[in-house]
């Protein structure tokens, strides 16, 4: 990432800062003043949507942000102390398309499960053998694995929420 | 005495055996490179609302003994940091492994979490109880400043500058203010949606910002193939007298280190780790043998990050202000539980107060044979490939936050936060403060909101109250003190070439 990157993305983030201090300002606006203490509901959520917002405005001109030279990022907390990178049978991808497709698949299993579709059980036995074959890269040489632990976990977790911590599934 | 007390309430099968769980799953997860301490906890929360308060609250400290000390093993072992306390502990730790002395390595770094553990103990069941008097003094105003001094503090440790910890620290205050407002019930900030009107639950957002955001940032990294895995004896992993007497004063040293920065609001285990590792190095007589398999290395490391458990308990106890973000994640816990840290904790629930102590002690100790005993095959499961084993996180984030309330909105919740986390984390928005500033918020609302009304609105007496002056002064000494080391940094790093 060049400086001039980082120095766009600061002030995109301070931008939607600003935005959202204007929104929760907005959204205190039709508060009435409390009859029994001086500040009332809105007084807080104000002050403090004020001062993102001043902090924000603040991102885009200090100096550490403007000017800071870009250091490596890194994954883990020590990579070079870590072993060299698995990309065989069941690496991933350094891509930000897993983020996206883990997060598109718990928005289905979420739905599935709200709307009842099928059982707990089903439904996350799917889930996990759905994101399990994205995660392993649809690896052939996986999947008889991913297919186990599907059903197992799936099955077995219903098993232990319902059976041993007896708690209430979706 | 007051010391035997402690274990009192929990000489009965329940706590004992959830001491045993919680800091074997603790280890566990610490040794598994990608899943954190906080993670764990978070996801237990749904599961103690239905135990006794203090086996819950058994449970998840020994959890948070148990995560610390597990990056031990992958660290030394497998050449990968369970969790960020144990990165100074690889440094040292796979070099003697790989020298032939894994157990050895195994040995000292866990001799060392014991020792600092209980060292930790002593000081927290010693300092407790005359801290939570002496905050028994404090009134309203005096609540809200230490408060900012605790959301200041955090921010200026955080990664990253000072400004961007404030930016986090105030959105997570921001956050909690949907819903009634903590002080006469008015509705706001829930711009007509009725889901928003009882606020947004800690369940939902703590799994959502530390366990979903977690998962997301791994799913983004590179499974490794670990290094080698070095076979231990059980035998050889326990110190000799004379190994124990020349590294004593290197474990005294460190583990008060690790106490004292423990008990600092937002520094926590991993500078504790740092900070002890680069005084030990100072301090050694053979300091070149740093980084190749020191076992001053490995003692100083370990001792502070398992101490800093013990310091960061005695402010969560004492007066309730959350010394990292496990200790935000506890405190969540306790008012879950509707039980308030400080003096009235003492007098009200001494059992409560004995137990969460005992239970520290004992969960140290338990560590000691846990990774003894077990620790060569622990450190297989840090083997266990991410895409294997982060969908199966998620399912256990879905479940744990619908058994909480019940409703699906709060899982929408969570996976809201879960983005939201992720995302202030590629902003270089740390989630410390804003996970302090989401849990404290209300406590500064209401006591600044109840100053306001005794003092007949006038905010004069933040200034005028000793207590409460001392905070601010400090608050705006490290404030000042921050920014005027990040301008510093900035003009060393102007004579250096920048990277293109």
């Amino acid at each position: 990432m060049t400086m001039s990157d980082k120095g766009l993305q600061t002030k995109i983030l301070a931008a939607v800062l600003i935005a959202f201090s204007a929104l929760i300002f907005w959204g205190t606006l039709n508060l009435a003043p409390s009859p029994f203490e001086p500040l009332g509901a809105s007084a807080f959520p104000r002050f403090i949507a004020v001062l993102v917002a001043i902090f924000s405005i603040g991102l885009v001109f200090m100096p550490s942000e403007r000017e800071e030279p870009e250091l490596p990022v890194v994954a883990d907390p020590a990579p070079e102390l870590a072993g060299p990178v698995d990309d065989d049978q069941v690496g991933m991808r350094a891509t930000p398309v897993m983020a996206l497709a883990t997060v598109g698949c718990t928005i289905v299993y979420a739905i599935a499960l709200q709307a009842r579709i099928v059982s707990f059980a089903i439904s996350t036995a799917i889930f996990l053998l759905v994101l399990m074959t994205i995660l392993t890269r649809f690896n052939p040489r996986a999947m008889p694995l991913t297919l186990v632990m599907a059903v197992v976990f799936g099955f077995g977790l219903e098993y232990v929420f319902t059976s041993v911590f007896v708690v209430n599934l979706p | 005495m007051v010391f035997l007390e402690t274990l009192g309430p929990l000489f009965a099968p329940m706590p004992l055996f959830l001491i045993f769980i919680g800091t074997l799953l603790g280890i566990v997860v610490g040794a598994i490179p990608g899943l954190t301490g906080s993670m764990l906890i978070v996801l237990t929360l749904p599961l103690t609302f239905t135990m006794p308060p203090l086996d819950a609250l058994v449970l998840l400290i020994s959890m948070y003994v148990g995560a610390i000390s597990g990056g031990l093993i992958s660290a030394t072992l497998l050449r990968m940091p369970g969790t960020p306390a144990s990165v100074m502990t690889t440094l040292d730790g796979y070099p003697m492994a790989r020298s032939g002395h894994a157990a050895k390595a195994l040995g000292f770094g866990i001799s060392a979490s014991v020792f600092g553990g209980i060292v930790s103990w002593v000081v927290l069941v010693a300092l407790s109880r005359p801290l939570a008097d002496f905050g028994a003094q404090f009134g309203p105003f005096e609540k809200f400043s230490l408060v900012l001094m605790a959301l200041v503090l955090i921010a200026s440790v955080s990664d990253g500058s000072i400004i961007r910890g404030l930016i986090a620290g105030l959105l997570g205050m921001l956050v909690t203010m949907i819903g009634a407002d903590p002080a006469v019930g008015t509705m706001r900030l829930t711009f007509g949606f009725s889901s928003l009107e009882a606020g947004l639950g800690v369940v939902p957002v703590l799994i959502g910002l530390f366990s979903v955001g977690q998962v997301l940032n791994e799913v983004m990294a590179h499974d490794r193939k670990p290094a080698q895995l070095f076979k231990v004896h059980i035998r050889d992993t326990l110190l000799s007298s004379a190994e124990w007497a020349r590294s004593l004063p290197n474990l005294i040293r460190s583990s008060i280190l690790g106490t004292g920065i423990g008990i600092l609001p937002g520094i926590g285990a991993n500078i504790a780790s740092a900070v002890a590792y680069t005084l030990a190095r100072n301090a050694s007589k053979t300091p070149e043998k740093f980084g190749k398999g020191s076992e001053e290395g490995i003692i100083a490391s370990e001792s502070a990050n398992n101490a800093s458990v013990g310091g960061a308990l005695i402010p969560l106890i004492a007066m309730g202000i959350p010394a990292s973000v496990i200790d935000a994640i506890l405190l969540g816990a306790m008012m879950m539980q509707s039980i308030t840290p400080g003096t009235l904790l003492f007098v009200n629930n001494p059992e409560l107060v004995a137990g969460m102590m005992g239970s520290y002690l004992i969960a140290v100790l338990l560590m000691f044979v846990i990774m003894v005993v077990l620790s060569r095959y622990i450190a297989k499961l840090g083997m266990v490939p991410r895409s294997r084993l982060m969908p199966i996180i998620i399912v256990f984030c879905v479940a744990g936050t619908y058994a909480n309330s019940n409703i699906m909105f709060d899982v929408w919740v969570m996976l809201a936060f879960g983005v939201l986390g992720f995302t202030l984390e590629k902003c270089r928005l740390p989630l410390a403060p804003f996970v302090i500033g989401f849990i404290l918020a209300p406590l500064a609302e209401t006591n600044l909101r109840a100053g306001l009304m005794i003092s007949g609105g006038s905010p004069i007496p933040i200034l005028s109250r000793p207590i409460s002056l001392c905070f601010v002064l400090v608050t705006l000494g490290l404030l000042a003190w921050q920014v005027r080391r990040e301008f510093l940094a900035r003009k060393t790093v102007k004579g250096v070439a920048v990277p293109t």
